[in-house]
């Protein structure tokens, strides 16, 4: 009981983290239709600028300026590489975002290095300990600043004129334009906030382990397989699915062997993506190829 | 006194295809005019253009006298023209009232004034305000779509194809909900239909499109008995029908004169 | 270099021959002239070259995006690896075995994993790839993360590979054939549908290709080329592990083939060549800047920001712009050519279409034949709207039926349904006397129905015959293997389908525009290209989805009395119109639709001075008087601007 409790617990952590990145993708796949393949290493280099700024403040504004680096890295992404290629098709969209993210990825190696990074906690002192299970303190406010990340993005689309007009966007492009709402303003709104969410969840985790340069390709797996439960639309599901797949991981770590988790979750993302797309929900995704 | 709609010499194609030749036309304020035509003319098409939803390459539009042919959507719907879209396009997952809220994303100020006129020209929105949009029957959606439209508080309001899938009593609502707007508001209408005859009963003006240019305009109580427009939906009813010499020779020159 | 694909020649020519001794020569000369370290170069950019074949094969030719390449590449390296040094066994077994297994692999996996479109189906092989890395790293009998060594040369007939040189002339050569492959697969059959597929899948369909199954060939075959290549890499480097067969060569190849422009095998070639020199280069340039270690990043920074820079500068790559190039110079020519045909046209009898009917009807009655294509009771609901509402029709062979109806009656979903590319809530299809209710787009085409759309659809890149070739797909058989090697049998059916299809081309006039882009002829010829596709097939049953749109006087005419002969050669035609001058010229009968439901059927006579069909379509009016000469006024006509 108390090993289960524990992978519970850390399986909720990680996957908060893995839930943020699946609701980056699903942000801006809801405006456009596409996947953005550079998320994982947006969502690193937001940790980097938080890695940074944790030398000049404590941990919680790092984090937040973790979250703002994401969200630039997002947006200049968008402005420089996508919009010129709107009118292309989805294809050659999907490929830039490939580029991108290699890019993006070998840049912080560049400048960063290989070796890990890391920061000190928001808050020093020993894990709570829950039904026999610890949990570190840090990881508590991850999963607090994930959730906070969550309500303010379901507030924002909810009842907030530009998060409804987002939403309004992503249903029909065609009858928004007509009241007069733009593309470009939306994208960089859906960008913003997808590269920010992302950005600043993975930085509340580098307290708690270390952050790579290299890590955005498999955090961009796993974050993809938590949009996929979410069917590509539905936030909540989305993070739901992130602790699915994460509790899979520690599991199979925990009772088989853990240096083939992650190969079992990639493999199960092929699965998933063939048997069930539309995920935990009810329709079918939609795929807009 | 300024046109409230000046179209001048639009053209348009898709791909290879001309759709749009050479089209021009005016609008004054508080007229409604309605431009009617088989499919295929190219009717949607023009109001897609003057509404910004297709950019407009050849040709000028200017709107109570602002010459809007360079602008943007958004900048178009700014000037005062809405376009109330075909298949009437609503936000089907979002509310009524967020629908009527995003139509006014233009307006925001004027967001509580506007809503009320909006709810007191449909009482039936109001009770179904926080329905989802995509639940309504297919004339509370027209209701909805053209409420939409009068939340960016236009001088211009196009309208493509409103009575399409709906009932002739639908229909007839439609056409006098118009009908008040233009009396009440001043509202300039230019009105897209198939339906002939509706169109031609709410409508000062008409103008008649095949083949991507007006082939007959004036007055609509002329044209509602024109035979011209039966023979262009139907084909052959010239040589059924006793009509005058003068008039089907006319008929006669166009047929001839219809070429690429 | 250009990507069009151009009229069928004779297929092993004397140029053929002079190109692969040329080939051969340019290796072996190469090869022997430098030394050791740059034939290593040129050995790996020929493995790289490889690769980059079996991407333009799926990605390019069948426009699929998979980047499950680094899987492959690394079943053949570490197959040829264990079958070898652990097993024993001779380097050519070994490589053929491991090419079968990934074969078998890509074969297996190809059905599931295409039903997956665009991003799903590249995240889906991107998972693939990292699955396979994962899998080898941390297993012992692949050596983990050190790998295996060991590895023992190719022996052929008792030579063995053993220097560069020898390594460069034996991968070259591979590259040869399976280019040689390539390039004649383009002008074949299997080629054709391939391209088709990755133009307009829904047209595709309509010309009877067998859609998954030939994704699944060519995913087979590129994942086979690329585990031959993994072979070549491990006998070349007799070493193993597992960083090159991840992620990172998958994108390297996909940056080849975006540098070479994804269509153009030669692409694949000119690709890898750049893609090897641009790595040379910054291997000797950053490290004075940022010291060796910064080597890797910087060499993936490069490639990460080319393949950005390429797709926003210029889409269609390096040889893409070649081709535009060249082509340019061609369209001058072009232009000329285009003017010339209009005006021949313009000469042409008379475009009165009711006067040509009524002469025909002067004939003797015709008598049609057998009911070619029932429908009963069709209905289709989507969501809470029936756009389809219990329409039952027939058409019997060599009657014309038009299906006329406004804005929204649902006549275009009714020709979806008789088609196959939609299935029917309720109600069935029957063409003869097969049941095609549930049949899907390729199968009711291979029963003898032949459809056109809406909008023209063409394929990008190929040429008016090519286009209209795919449309005798059914009539010929050769699959991927016998169109990428031509045998005996597989010429002469090209040369078959070629007069079939130069036929058709004459009889709708466009024999003279057989080597243009088709995309680049006017509204009318397209239509017409679209025709030709459909009649090439020899369909029973021939589905218009409205032809007119768009076109003139002089083409509606034309296409008026294109219908009127189809008929008597006893084609049944389903027309679907809103050109009613049209229609009522070469309708036999006319079926009209409102909100989904008929609404009368008859002769077009009979259809026009209905008084329900007149007010579905006029709407109706209050002022129910008959048109008489006194309140007719005469309508100032609005003056044509020129």
């Amino acid at each position: 009981m108390d090993v289960l409790m524990q992978l519970l617990l850390t399986a909720l952590a990680t996957g908060a983290l893995y839930g943020a990145i699946g609701i980056g993708y699903v942000i801006v796949h809801r405006l456009s239709g596409m996947v953005n393949f550079a998320m994982g290493d947006i969502a690193v280099a937001g940790a980097f600028g938080a890695v940074v700024a944790s030398a000049m403040m404590p941990p919680l504004p790092a984090i937040l300026v973790g979250a703002i680096v994401g969200g630039l890295v997002s947006v200049v992404m968008y402005h420089l590489t996508i919009h010129p290629l709107r009118h292309q098709s989805l294809m050659v969209q999907t490929i830039v975002t490939l580029g991108v993210g290699i890019a993006i990825r070998s840049l912080l190696q560049l400048m960063f290095g290989t070796g890990p990074k890391q920061f000190a906690p928001i808050t020093d002192g020993p894990a709570f300990d829950i039904l026999g299970g610890a949990i570190p303190q840090q990881s508590v406010w991850l999963i607090a600043i994930a959730v906070v990340g969550y309500i303010g993005l379901a507030l924002f689309f909810d009842r907030t004129l530009a998060g409804k007009a987002l939403s309004a966007f992503s249903v029909n492009s065609y009858a928004a334009g007509i009241v007069g709402i733009s593309l470009t303003g939306m994208a960089t709104i859906a960008f913003a906030l997808s590269g920010a969410i992302a950005g600043g969840v993975l930085a509340a985790q580098v307290p708690t382990s270390f952050i790579t340069a290299g890590a955005g390709v498999a955090l961009g797996l796993k974050g993809f397989i938590a949009a996929i439960l979410g069917g590509f639309d539905k936030l909540g599901l989305t993070l739901v699915g992130g602790v699915l797949v994460a509790f899979v991981e520690v599991a199979f770590a925990r009772f088989v062997d853990a240096a083939q988790a992650p190969t079992v979750v990639f493999a199960l993302l092929i699965v998933l993506l063939i048997v069930r797309p539309q995920g935990l929900t009810r329709k079918v995704a939609a795929d807009r190829v | 006194m300024t046109d409230a709609l000046t179209v001048d010499n639009v053209s348009f194609s898709y791909g290879r295809a001309r759709v749009l030749r050479d089209v021009s036309f005016r609008v004054d304020e508080g007229e409604i005019v309605t431009i009617i035509g088989p499919n295929g003319a190219g009717k949607s098409t023009l109001l897609n253009v003057i509404a910004r939803s297709h950019k407009l390459r050849k040709g000028s539009v200017s709107v109570g006298g602002a010459d809007t042919s360079g602008m943007r959507q958004a900048g178009v719907v700014r000037a005062g023209l809405v376009l109330v879209p075909e298949g009437r396009q609503v936000f089907s997952t979002l509310s009524v009232a967020d629908n009527l809220q995003l139509g006014g994303y233009t307006h925001r100020k004027e967001h509580k004034r506007l809503v009320e006129e909006v709810y007191g020209y449909f009482p039936r929105l109001f009770e179904r305000r926080d329905q989802l949009a995509g639940t309504l029957s297919g004339g509370e959606q027209q209701m909805l779509a053209v409420g939409r439209a009068y939340m960016s508080e236009p001088s211009v309001m196009l309208l493509d194809e409103p009575s399409l899938g709906l009932s002739p009593q639908m229909t007839a609502q439609v056409m006098a909900v118009l009908g008040k707007l233009r009396r009440e508001r001043g509202l300039t209408i230019v009105l897209v239909e198939q339906n002939a005859h509706a169109a031609l009963e709410l409508a000062d003006r008409g103008y008649l499109l095949n083949g991507g240019e007006f082939v007959l305009e004036g007055a609509a109580a002329d044209l509602r008995d024109d035979p011209m427009i039966r023979h262009i939906y139907l084909g052959g009813a010239a040589s059924s029908d006793p009509v005058a010499p003068s008039v089907e020779a006319a008929l006669e020159k166009e047929l001839t004169d219809d070429e690429a | 270099m250009s990507d069009i694909t151009t009229r069928t020649r004779p297929v092993l020519s004397w140029k053929h021959a002079a190109a692969a001794i040329a080939w051969i020569v340019a290796i072996v000369v190469f090869a022997s002239a430098t030394n050791g370290y740059y034939a290593g170069l040129g050995a790996s950019v020929g493995i790289l070259a490889l690769l980059g074949l079996g991407m333009v094969l799926v990605t390019g030719y069948a426009g699929q995006f998979s980047l499950a390449v680094g899987a492959f590449y690394g079943i053949g390296a570490y197959g040829s690896t264990l079958l070898t040094v652990k097993f024993g066994w001779y380097g050519l077994l070994a490589l053929v075995l491991a090419a079968l297994v990934a074969g078998a692999v890509g074969f297996l996996l190809a059905r599931p994993l295409f039903r997956l479109r665009g991003h799903f189906l590249a995240m889906a092989t991107l998972a693939l790839t990292e699955v396979f890395y994962l899998l080898v790293n941390n297993a012992d009998f692949t050596g983990g993360s050190t790998g295996l060594g060991g590895i023992r040369p190719l022996e052929l007939f008792g030579f063995a590979f053993t220097t560069s040189q020898s390594h460069m002339i034996l991968n070259w050569m591979i590259v040869g054939i399976v280019l040689w492959g390539t390039l004649m697969l383009r002008n074949g059959r299997e080629g054709r549908a391939l391209l088709a597929i990755r133009g307009h899948e829904a047209a595709a369909a309509a010309a009877g290709i067998n859609i998954a199954s030939s994704k699944a060939r060519v995913f087979t075959a590129s994942a086979v080329i690329s585990a031959i290549g993994g072979s070549l890499y491990a006998h070349q480097v007799m070493y193993v592990n597992p960083p090159p067969f991840g992620l990172a060569t998958a994108i390297d190849v996909l940056m080849i083939a975006v540098l070479g422009g994804m269509r153009s095998p030669w692409g694949a070639i000119v690709g890898a060549i750049v893609l090897e020199a641009l790595q040379l280069g910054i291997e000797a340039v950053l490290p004075g800047i940022l010291g060796s270690a910064a080597v890797g990043a910087g060499q993936q920074l490069v490639v990460g920001l080319l393949l950005v820079l390429i797709l926003v500068v210029r889409p269609d790559g390096v040889v893409g712009a070649i081709g535009a190039l060249s082509r340019s110079i061609v369209r001058r020519r072009g232009e000329a050519e285009a003017a010339t045909t209009e005006e021949v046209e313009a000469s042409a009898p008379s475009t009165d279409m009711a006067a040509i009917r009524r002469a025909e009807d002067d004939e003797p009655a015709r008598r049609f034949g057998d009911t070619v294509l029932t429908a009963q009771g069709l209905v289709k609901r989507f969501g809470g709207v029936k756009a389809v509402n219990k329409v039952s029709l027939d058409i019997r062979e060599g009657e014309v039926l038009a299906v006329i109806g406004p804005n929204g009656a649902g006549k275009s979903t009714l020709v979806n349904l008789l088609s196959g590319n939609l299935t029917p809530t309720s109600g069935t299809v029957r063409l003869g006397d097969v049941d095609t209710t549930h049949l899907r787009a390729h199968q009711v085409a291979r029963h003898g129905l032949a459809r056109t759309f809406q909008t023209p659809c063409l394929f990008e890149g190929m040429d008016v015959e090519a286009t209209v070739k795919v449309g005798a797909h059914l009539r010929g058989s050769v699959g991927m293997l016998r169109s990428s090697v031509p045998t005996l049998g597989s010429v002469k059916e090209e040369r078959r389908l070629a007069e079939e299809t130069a036929l058709v081309l004459a009889r709708l006039g466009l024999a003279h525009l057989a080597d243009r882009d088709a995309k680049a002829l006017s509204l009318g010829q397209q239509k017409q290209v679209e025709i030709a596709r459909a009649l090439v097939s020899r369909p029973r049953v021939l589905l218009l989805d409205e032809p007119c749109a768009g076109l003139n006087k002089q083409e509606k005419a034309a296409l008026m009395r294109l219908l009127r002969e189809l008929g008597r050669e006893g084609l049944a035609v389903l027309v679907i119109e809103h050109d009613m001058e049209f229609v009522m010229a070469s309708a036999d009968r006319v079926h009209v639709l409102n909100f989904g439901a008929t609404l009368r059927v008859g002769s077009p006579e009979q259809v026009q001075g209905d008084q329900a069909v007149i007010d579905a379509y006029l709407g109706v009016s209050h002022e129910n008087e008959p048109v008489t000469t006194a309140n007719v006024a005469v309508v100032p006509k609005k003056r044509r601007k020129r």
